[in-house]
């Protein structure tokens, strides 16, 4: 009988890739209620609103639950690494754009500039991620290229 | 099962004959196994009933398609194999052939390059500009074969 190993996860059903999702999601909107709170204590106290605290719930499972949508692999197998981080761009700002209006994180009244701020903040930190997870994937392609060198060169091939 | 060792002299090479009743499994994986030792693959070629032994250098990859397996083969159309995966997998234990995902096993010596993607997997691009996707659970026996540390 041949041992027929079962997949992990990472190429889950619906099912399981929303159960990530929301795991990872109710992480992040932990972490960020937390950095809310802190800024609201470093401001010299204030009340953390009931539309705040949704907001940030809304964003964290947002995101996380893109996350599972653009890079689980089971979802989504033909796409490719740019167009992955593209889509995920793209929602992830309409996601936080949503909560952002519905939590006043960034007030209307005050024009056009919060928001653009807001925007480049974002856009910031998602070429910073991507950057360095691109490295890091770089960096250990260039060590698996050169393995698969070798074997090649030790196969005659 | 009866197994007779001839030797027979001025004879050159091995020569194999397996005899069964018609559809006996047991028997084709037998002699699938021993065309392993030859480095060579019993396929069928789509709708014929007609068996070819490709040599292992002429296959891609084996792609499960449920009671029997697609072979993949360079430079022309695929084949079939009246083997599951997991038969095939098993008469190729100890080849260059590597088990990449539940439905695909993969001719290690025709992977052109390999790279990192997200969540612990490989993409492997084959000779022939094609791409397989290793999954966390295969990717282990990959960087085994290539002497990375897991």
């Amino acid at each position: 009988m041949f041992d027929d190993r079962a997949d992990e996860m990472g190429e889950a059903r619906l099912g399981e890739a929303i159960f990530r999702g929301v795991s990872a999601g109710s992480l992040m909107a932990c972490v960020m209620q937390l950095i809310y709170l802190l800024v609201l204590m470093a401001r010299g106290g204030g009340e953390m609103g009931v539309q705040v605290c949704l907001s940030c719930i809304a964003a964290g499972l947002g995101m996380g639950l893109l996350q599972q949508l653009w890079f689980n692999y089971g979802l989504l197998p033909r796409l490719g690494y740019r167009t992955r981080i593209l889509g995920f761009g793209v929602t992830g700002l309409v996601v936080l754009g949503g909560c952002a209006i519905f939590g006043e994180w960034v007030p209307l009244a005050q024009g056009v500039g919060p928001w653009l701020g807001f925007v480049l903040l974002y856009l910031a930190i998602l070429v910073a991620f991507t950057v360095t997870i691109s490295w890091m994937m770089k960096r250990r392609g260039a060590s698996y290229a050169e393995r698969l060198g070798e074997y090649r060169r030790r196969r005659g091939l | 099962m009866k197994v007779r060792l001839i030797e027979e002299e001025g004879r050159l090479g091995i020569e194999v004959d397996v005899r069964s009743a018609p559809g006996d499994q047991r028997a084709a994986r037998i002699a699938e196994r021993l065309c392993a030792l030859d480095a060579r693959l019993a396929v069928y070629e789509p709708g014929s009933i007609r068996r070819l032994l490709l040599p292992f250098d002429q296959v891609l990859f084996l792609e499960s398609e449920g009671d029997h397996t697609k072979v993949h083969v360079r430079g022309s159309s695929a084949c079939e194999s009246g083997l599951r995966l997991g038969e095939l997998e098993e008469a190729l234990e100890g080849t260059e052939f590597v088990r990449v995902s539940r439905q695909v096993i993969v001719n290690f010596d025709r992977v052109a390059s390999i790279r990192p993607e997200l969540y612990g997997r490989l993409a492997l691009g084959l000779e022939d500009g094609s791409e397989l996707l290793v999954t966390r659970t295969y990717a282990a026996d990959i960087k085994g074969r290539l002497g990375i540390a897991r």
